[in-house]
């Protein structure tokens, strides 16, 4: 019994120390996703200031190929306004916008690791909507439809 | 150590601390298991429940939470070694007569007529107990690497182990649940074991893990029914 006790101290250490490692190593690359070198993501459509009616097209030019979470490469998080938490999944280099309230809208774009962490490349666009689902009384953008 | 509030003999058939770290560890599990089925059905980006009831987004959520998870099971380890070596052995064990325990369990399950086995845990929980371990050590290995790796070929592995592992577990702690709950006549009572101060009834002990029950009476009868011991407590009747 006492070696038993004593085997699994060992074994306990170690996951600790384990879990530590995985953590330090977390909080030091968490950011860079794998790749090296700076990464950038730009939006070409719709440009800036633009006057756009809904479903418009974005078209976001990215530093590193874009792809599916199962497949390991990154992807860009679109969302408007302060709703960082409502956002629509890009996989590739083109989306459609088919769900969003007429006024003036910040478009977020925002290049992502596969685990979804941020790659540490931004931007943003200002854009006016015209039509869709009719001025939004609180500025805010009403959830996009992800087409699910 | 027991308490009998009412006439009805009762049983401590967990520690306290025992009984906080399954609790720990279930809350932690269920979160992520709701948050990783949300992301698995293709709602990411959408809020769940969760992630408007705390305002953090399920993937953080979900991250957040494997952390903790991640934590709980090293505390765990380290500060129960004692508890986990015993859950182990009496996880592996396989005594004769096992295999008549299953044969007359699923007609169990209805009548609580259980063939007597001499274990901790009954021959269909040890089974449950290693799967759940081994699982839940394969979702926390990969899910640090997911959140440490980011990306790239490995993450690729990971992903594809971590989402199997989600496949499988799913339905033994569903198992797990409807078990422990006590909702199946057989098991009716059972989760006082674990839960509302661990008051098991001893008529319960008896029906589902008589062999315990013996061994426990009997320790506690010769350590003259007054302190408490590392498994459990003191049966009253
Ligand atoms: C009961 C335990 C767990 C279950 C059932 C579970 C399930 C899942 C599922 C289904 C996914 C989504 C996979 C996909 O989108 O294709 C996922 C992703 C992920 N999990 Fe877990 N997981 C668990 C524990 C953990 C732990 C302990 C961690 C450690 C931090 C973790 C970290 C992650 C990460 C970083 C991702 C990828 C990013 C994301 O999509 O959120 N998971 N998990």
């Amino acid at each position: 019994m006492r070696k038993t006790v004593k085997t699994w101290r060992y074994v306990a250490g170690a996951a600790v120390g384990l879990a530590l490692a995985l953590g330090l190593t977390a909080c030091g690359g968490g950011q860079s996703g794998g790749s090296s070198g700076a990464m950038s993501v730009s939006v070409s459509e719709p440009t800036a200031g633009s006057t756009v009616a809904l479903p418009f097209s974005v078209r976001v030019d990215s530093s590193v190929p874009l792809g599916a979470t199962s497949t390991g490469r990154h992807h860009v998080h679109i969302w408007f306004d302060g709703n960082a938490d409502n956002y629509q999944v890009v996989e590739s280099d083109t989306t459609q916008i088919t769900d969003l309230a007429a006024g003036q809208h910040t478009m977020h774009v925002s290049l992502r690791n596969a685990n979804h962490s941020a790659a540490g490349a931004e931007t943003e666009v200002s854009i006016t909507v015209t039509g869709g689902a009719g001025p939004n009384p609180t500025g805010s953008a009403a959830p996009p439809d992800y087409g699910y | 150590m027991t308490a009998t509030r009412s006439a009805t003999p009762v049983v401590e058939r967990y520690s306290r601390a025992v009984r906080w770290f399954h609790a720990a560890t279930y809350v932690t599990v269920l979160v992520l298991l709701g948050t990783g089925w949300w992301l698995l059905t293709g709602h990411e980006g959408r809020p769940s429940p969760a992630a408007r009831l705390t305002g953090v987004s399920d993937v953080a959520l979900h991250t957040y939470v494997g952390w903790a998870l991640t934590v709980i099971a090293a505390l765990g380890v380290t500060f129960g070694a004692r508890a986990a070596a015993t859950f182990l052995r009496e996880s592996v064990r396989y005594d004769r007569g096992d295999l008549r325990w299953f044969v007359r369990w699923p007609a169990a399950l209805a009548t609580g007529r259980f063939t007597r086995h001499e274990g901790h845990f009954d021959p269909g929980q040890r089974i449950a107990n290693l799967a759940l371990v081994g699982l839940l050590a394969t979702l926390v290995g990969t899910g640090t690497g997911l959140a440490v790796v980011a990306g790239g070929a490995s993450y690729v592995w990971l992903l594809r182990l971590h989402t199997w592992a989600t496949y499988v577990i799913t339905p033994v702690l569903l198992g797990h649940i409807l078990i422990a709950a006590g909702v199946l006549p057989g098991y009716r009572g059972v989760a006082q074991a674990m839960h509302l101060g661990g008051r098991l009834r001893v008529a319960v002990a008896q029906r589902v893990w008589p062999g315990w029950l013996e061994r426990h009476a009997s320790r506690v009868t010769a350590a003259a029914g007054s302190v408490s011991e590392p498994t459990g407590g003191t049966p009253h009747g």
